[in-house]
């Protein structure tokens, strides 16, 4: 079932568990898909938490606005912060999946686990915001 | 957030409650991290409680399977649900840490 939701966001980590629990109420009653808003919950923490702890650090004010928008098969989202320009897509190394677990690396997944869970990413610098737009193909049978 | 503490036997059980994400994840490194650092050499992490991971809570895992294994100590996760054991696999987890089913056989791998 089509539907929005448009959340602004406070610049403090406590937002993201808030976020979260609307996430759930929403995707919750416009699709089936029952272990969809984990992914999304999964893939905003990470984004989130980059922007709030990096790049609003220096402005406490600042809000971060969100769009989630479900529309026929498609869920889509758009996080907007008023942050320095920043492309958390195109600063991510790859991550180490194999190394045995003295060689792991500690940290460095977060990035990785949003495109895992999404199925685009996509950046853009627009009118001094960062714009990132998440878009994810919902199962038929879940619509 | 909430954290329940066991012993059985040997084995130190640490039931985390609820959420592990970016703002809760340092009270369970404290705990976890505490619980190493203060000799117990065979822990268990019960996500019985649990619903949510994200990967600040990955780096915990991951710092505390470290450290056992370097003093010779074991290490292992139980009653893992399905959203959970998604994160742990996509994230390449599943092939370093020991997943067991459930807690009966966590002590038992861990020889509580």
């Amino acid at each position: 079932m089509d539907g929005e939701l448009h959340v602004t966001l406070a610049n403090d980590l406590d937002e993201v568990g808030r976020l979260a629990a609307l996430t759930e109420e929403f995707l919750d009653s416009h699709t089936q898909d029952v272990s969809l808003a984990f992914k999304v919950n999964v893939a905003m923490d990470e984004v989130l938490t980059n922007i709030i702890s990096y790049g609003l650090e220096d402005q406490p004010a600042a809000t971060v606005d969100v769009r989630m928008q479900v529309f026929a098969d498609t869920l889509t989202i758009v996080v907007t912060d008023p942050g320095p320009a920043f492309d958390p897509l195109a600063e991510a190394p790859e991550p180490d999946l194999e190394s045995d677990i003295d060689d792991r690396p500690i940290g460095g997944l977060g990035v990785f686990l949003v495109q895992q869970f999404m199925d685009h990413c996509a950046y853009a610098r627009v009118e001094d915001h960062n714009r990132l737009t998440l878009t994810k193909t919902i199962n038929a049978d879940d619509i | 957030m909430d954290i329940e503490l066991e012993t059985v036997g040997t084995v130190r059980i640490v039931v985390p409650i609820d959420r592990i994400d970016s703002k809760t994840a340092k009270a369970f490194e404290e705990s976890l991290m505490g619980e190493i650092a203060s000799g117990n050499k065979a822990v268990l992490v019960d996500f019985i409680k649990l619903t949510y991971i994200s990967s600040a809570g990955l780096r915990v895992l991951l710092m505390a399977a470290k450290r056992l294994k370097a003093a010779s100590g074991g290490f292992s996760l139980c009653s893992v649900n399905a959203n959970i054991r998604e994160v742990l696999d996509v994230s390449g987890f599943s092939k370093i840490l020991d997943i067991q089913a459930d807690r009966a056989a966590g002590l038992a791998k861990l020889g509580g």
